[in-house]
């Protein structure tokens, strides 16, 4: 079969020659693809609204000899709260260029795909750095990167004190003991801490329930890239807009 | 073929414009060598020609032989009226369709945070410079209909909210994702009609 359809989340468009445009998805059947949509900045164009980034849509493609190409396509949810604000355009680029970066092509992964589309269901501009971290976790955990925020990843007790260290490189917390001061290390409070398990165990649509202050904000920010950075080798580069905006 | 001789440098110079593949970049070349020698000069010439004598208008960033621009320098345009636009090509649209009659300022670019492009690499600094000295009225965001263009927008309408001057996007008779180059000038004009106010507020 050349044409074959797909349930797909747009994460990025990219002009291509002319009115082309190079589009990133991910698909629940296939995982991340990068497909072809010809003609779509064209004003006549019938595919360009189910190729909008961070819209969810069905699409027909169709096979290619070097990249496959959109035959038809269909909306089938735009996202609109995401759309209203900064935060959340800035929020959504953000959860798209994490799954692009840690996902490989034709690698299909149901738990990716319903994460990212819950995250784009609930979106809103408030809120948003609750929902991207988290969002982050999760992900970094489906992908083989668990945090180990419970016992000390070199002795394995329990952490205790107010204030414990995270270490990117081992991937989870130190005891006072084990810490040395020779490995990176980023300092967070036990209350942090706890926030942090909770990001990790709830559901997406909850999220918005959970209250963190400004100071415990910053830690899990420094220690959520810390760790992305750490097994992405490079900064993300919608980071430098988020900055901005805060 | 020599991979270092005139021929192989001409489609490796051809080959860096924007759209053109190995392929378009060799055809392109064969052709120019198949023409008569006058065809080369003209074409040399007009693109060291245009390379030097067009710049960026320095009071509205569009490109011009011409400091500042002739729109600019037109007493006829609608003084407290100033459209934004990402490209000079926007500006050729607009001003094809009839529909504006203010002052127009060129971003070169828009908001792509997934390709870390921000506000600095845009002219925003000199755009913000340029309603403190001015007595503008309405600022018409003229962003594309997509993710860029409202990222854009959103971002413009928050740092000139504060200023009490009238922020407005084009309304979306152009549809979800269309580029304003694309769009006809019946649709352009009628989307500076229904132009609606936006104010970007934090959350
Ligand atoms: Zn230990
Ligand atoms: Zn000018």
């Amino acid at each position: 079969m050349r044409e074959y359809l797909v349930d797909a989340i747009i994460l990025k468009s990219v002009r291509a020659r002319d009115a082309d445009r190079i589009i990133t998805l991910y698909t629940k059947q296939h995982g991340k693809k990068r497909v072809m949509a010809h003609g779509v900045d064209r004003a006549v164009s019938k595919k360009r609204g189910s190729v909008q980034p961070f819209s969810y849509s069905k699409l027909l493609l169709r096979r290619g000899r070097e990249i496959d190409s959109i035959d038809q396509g269909e909306p089938i949810e735009i996202f609109q709260d995401l759309r209203q604000s900064l935060e959340g355009l800035a929020t959504a680029s953000y959860l798209a260029e994490l799954v692009d970066n840690f996902t490989s092509e034709d690698d299909p992964d149901p738990v990716v795909f319903n994460l990212l589309l819950d995250a784009f269901t609930v979106l809103k501009g408030d809120c948003s750095e609750v929902l991207s971290w988290a969002f982050e976790l999760k992900l970094l955990s489906q992908v083989g990167y668990c945090p180990c925020l419970e016992e000390c990843v070199f002795c394995d007790q329990p952490v205790k004190g107010d204030k414990v260290f995270f270490l990117p490189e081992q991937g989870g917390v130190v005891c006072n003991n084990c810490k040395t001061a020779e490995v990176p290390a980023i300092l967070i409070s036990l209350g942090s801490l706890e926030s942090l398990k909770a990001l990790m165990r709830w559901e997406t649509r909850m999220l918005h329930q959970i209250r963190i202050g400004m100071s415990a904000g910053r830690e899990i920010q420094a220690m959520i890239r810390a760790f992305t950075e750490y097994h992405l080798e490079k900064k993300m580069k919608s980071c430098n807009f988020i900055d901005l905006l805060k | 073929m020599n991979g270092a001789g005139p021929i192989a440098r001409l489609i490796d110079e051809f080959s860096r414009l924007p759209g053109i593949g190995p392929k378009t970049a060799q055809r392109l070349a064969f052709f120019v060598l198949n023409e008569p020698p006058e065809m080369a000069g003209g074409l040399a010439r007009a693109l060291l020609d245009a390379r030097e004598k067009i710049h960026r208008c320095q009071v509205c960033c569009d490109l011009t032989d011409t400091n500042p621009c002739n729109i600019c320098r037109s007493p006829k345009r609608h003084s407290d009226l100033l459209c934004v636009v990402e490209q000079p090509r926007d500006v050729v649209a607009i001003e094809k369709s009839r529909g504006f009659k203010g002052f127009y300022h060129v971003l070169h670019g828009a908001i792509s945070p997934m390709s870390g492009i921000g506000p600095n690499d845009l002219t925003v600094r000199q755009l913000m410079e340029r309603l403190l000295n001015n007595n503008f009225k309405e600022v018409i965001l003229a962003t594309n209909p997509n993710v860029e263009g409202d990222a854009t927008a959103l971002y413009l309408a928050r740092l000139i909210n504060p200023s009490g001057i009238k922020v407005t996007r084009l309304a979306h008779g152009l549809s979800v994702g269309a580029s304003l180059e694309y769009a006809d000038g019946i649709t352009l004009s009628k989307s500076f009609e229904g132009r609606q106010e936006i104010i970007s507020s934090r959350s």
